[in-house]
Formats: C-alpha cells, structure tokens, sequence
C-alpha cells in the first residue's frame, strides 16, 4: 500500500510539474507577442515628453517665462536647465546671447523683447556638441485686456 | 484496485491544485507591466489634467497667420501648429494701427491675439492685432571644433562630427569674440583662436559647398584646449 501511495505522489508530481510547465511556456509566448505588439505601437506613435532626450540630444527645459506668455514687461529673464556647462545661445528678435549653463546645468539670461510677437530661439550644446532646441513664442504688450 | 486509483487521482489533482494556486498568486511580468502603466497613465492624466487646470484662464498671446474665419472662430498657423482665437464680441480688433471688426479681417493675415487661455489650444481673445509682419534677418547657430583657420582672411572652418557638417566661418570687423576665463567672459582676438578649439558662432548664413556663417558671435568653448592668454580688455562683455 505504502509503494502505491509513493509511485501515486511521483506520478502526481510529475504531472503536476509538466502541467507547471506547460502554463509557464504559453504565458512566456504569450508575454513575447504581447511585447512585439507594443514595440510595433510605440515605434508608430512614439510618446514624446518635454523632458526625454534622444541619441544625440540633450535635455533642455526652460522654466520661465512659459511659452504662449502674454507679458507687459519689456526685459525678461529666460530661466532653464539643461546638460551641466552646456553652451546655451538665446536667439531673439532684437539680438543674440550666447552664455555657459552653470555646473548644474542652471542658467538664466536676460533679454530684451519687441512690442507684439517675439520668437525666441533657445538652443544648448555640450562639450560632445549634443544639443537640444526649443521655441519659445511670447506676446509683449502693454495694452489692458 | 478502485482504492488505488482514488487515492492517485486525488494526490494528482492536489499537485495539479497546487501548481495552479502557485501560478496564480505569483504575479506574472505582463500583470506587473499593466499595472505600472495603469498608474503610469493615471499619473501622466494627473498631471495634464493639474497642468490644463492651471493654465486655463491664464493670460496668454497666440501669433501667426489667419488660416480660416468662422464667424467669432479664427484659426491661426503659427510656428507650433494651429492655434485658434475665439474673438470676445467686445474685444478690440486692431488693423494696421486702425480700429476693425471681424468682417475686415482676411486669411493670410499675419495676426496677434491676446486673451486668457480655454486651452492649450483655444484662446479667450479679448484684444486682436493684425498687422504685416516683421521680417527678421535670418540667423544660424553653429558649433563644432576648429579643423582649419586662414589667418590673413580671418575665416575658420570647423566641423561638426555630430552632424557631420563643415562650417565656413566668416569673420568681420563687427565680430565679437568671447571666451569664459577664470570665470569671466572675455574678449579674445581671432589670433588666440587656435585648432581643435570647439566654439559656438552665431551669424548670417550662406551656403556653397559648405554652410557659410558670416560670424556675429563667436563663443570659444573653454576647457578642450590650453588657455590662451586673454587680450586685455576695459570691459568684459558677455555678449553685444
């Protein structure tokens, strides 16, 4: 009796191990497709942030003032991060700065706009000469709204 | 013999129980994976959510050219896409200099609205300018690492390895030259620019076979060559 309980609980763990393993394989092939599928969707609809940096891009986000900005003052500063020393060059529509981000990437520069629709070019290198760009449009007017 | 075979088809279903309730209670990769992008998703809706809040009823001032006028609805094409500004009917519309209402206003125009944001997208106009647009000359950012340098022309050619583009930089008695030095930024001469320097330009570009900068700027990157030693200067200019 006890040699049948024995050969009974062998055969039971043998089972029960295939069994085990049969669910894992399927899970494991599934989990596989699952993985080309959405490899597939991130490739045609890649998810962009303002902070991501890709191959041969730094990270650049400016702080202040925010794009789309209705400001009634005429000089502004321009605060941002980007890489650590990074070579930062404001283009704007009345002149052009070109300065060094501090050690922790930090900067903030002043600026002079025009009345009315100012396009401010902001772009970042590193020492690799990676670099990132970024738009900023504002509006200067002194009018009430 | 029918003893024998309960007792094996239970202990056979009690493994097969088990190995079920193991695969079930561990939590499987995709579970975890869908689980972190379920709150991944909550927290980015979150945050456009928060983001949206604050910036709606913001003041904000949206520019381009008209692309379409339906009825109080102007659609706008600006540098980062359609825009569109939904005129208060007390807002002031301004053409040229001169008071106008929304049936003056044609397509093409280049136009400014001011307002509060309903969206990213929409703007409460309170206050519309139209006006030609100015036109600003054309500048380009240029960096890279001195390959060459003509003394006598005072023109650099520089390279970036990154882009893989060769610059031709123009030099001219207008060109400010700077370098960061023991902490300051200090005019330097185009003499004390040497190879392998890595430097930013900003200028009027051009084109032949290379990309041609007529240099407003020239920022020398400190730090990848040995200093040179500074051209005394009354003032240390960080840029015109």
């Amino acid at each position: 009796m006890k040699k049948e309980i024995l050969i009974a609980i062998i055969i039971g763990f043998i089972l029960g191990l295939v069994i085990t393993f049969g669910i894992w394989t399927a899970n494991k092939s599934l989990q596989e497709n699952t993985k080309t599928q959405t490899t597939e969707v991130n490739e045609s609809q890649p998810i962009v942030t303002e902070t991501s940096t890709e191959k041969g891009q730094i990270s650049l986000v400016i702080s202040s003032p925010e794009n789309n900005a209705l400001v009634n003052q005429e000089k502004i500063e321009i605060v941002g991060q980007t890489a650590a020393q990074a070579t930062v060059t404001i283009l704007y529509e009345e002149g052009e700065e070109v300065f060094q981000a501090d050690e922790k990437g930090e900067f903030s520069q002043g600026i002079t706009l025009v009345g009315g629709a100012n396009e401010i070019k902001i772009t970042a290198f590193d020492e690799e000469g990676n670099e990132a760009n970024k738009t900023l449009n504002l509006v200067y007017s002194s009018a009430e709204i | 013999m029918k003893k024998k075979l309960t007792i094996f088809t239970l202990i056979a279903l009690c493994f097969l129980l088990s190995a079920i309730a193991v695969k079930a209670v561990s939590p499987t990769p995709e579970a975890t994976d869908s689980a972190v992008q379920e709150i991944r998703d909550k927290v980015k809706e979150i945050v456009r959510e928060k983001i949206e809040g604050a910036q709606q009823g913001q003041k904000a001032g949206f520019f381009g050219e008209i692309s379409k006028i339906t009825d109080s609805l102007l659609t706008i094409q600006t540098n980062q896409g359609e825009k569109q500004l939904n005129v208060a009917t007390d807002a002031a519309i301004l053409q040229n200099g001169k008071k106008a209402t929304l049936e003056d206003l044609e397509t093409g125009s280049f136009s400014i609205g001011m307002g509060y944001l309903e969206d990213t997208n929409l703007l409460d106009t309170k206050r519309l300018v139209v006006s030609k647009k100015t036109e600003l000359p054309v500048r380009e950012v240029a960096f890279g690492q001195v390959t060459d340098i003509s003394s006598e022309e005072e023109i650099l050619t520089i390279k970036n390895e990154k882009k893989n583009l060769i610059y031709t930089i123009e030099i001219d008695s207008k060109t400010v030259i700077t370098k960061k030095m023991a902490g300051k930024v200090t005019k330097i001469k185009f003499a004390d620019i040497v190879e392998d320097d890595k430097l930013v330009a900003v200028g009027a570009p051009s084109e032949n076979e290379h990309k041609i900068i007529t240099a407003k700027i020239i920022y020398v990157i400190p730090g990848f060559t040995e200093e040179v030693s500074p051209t005394p200067t009354t003032k240390a200019t960080p840029t015109p």
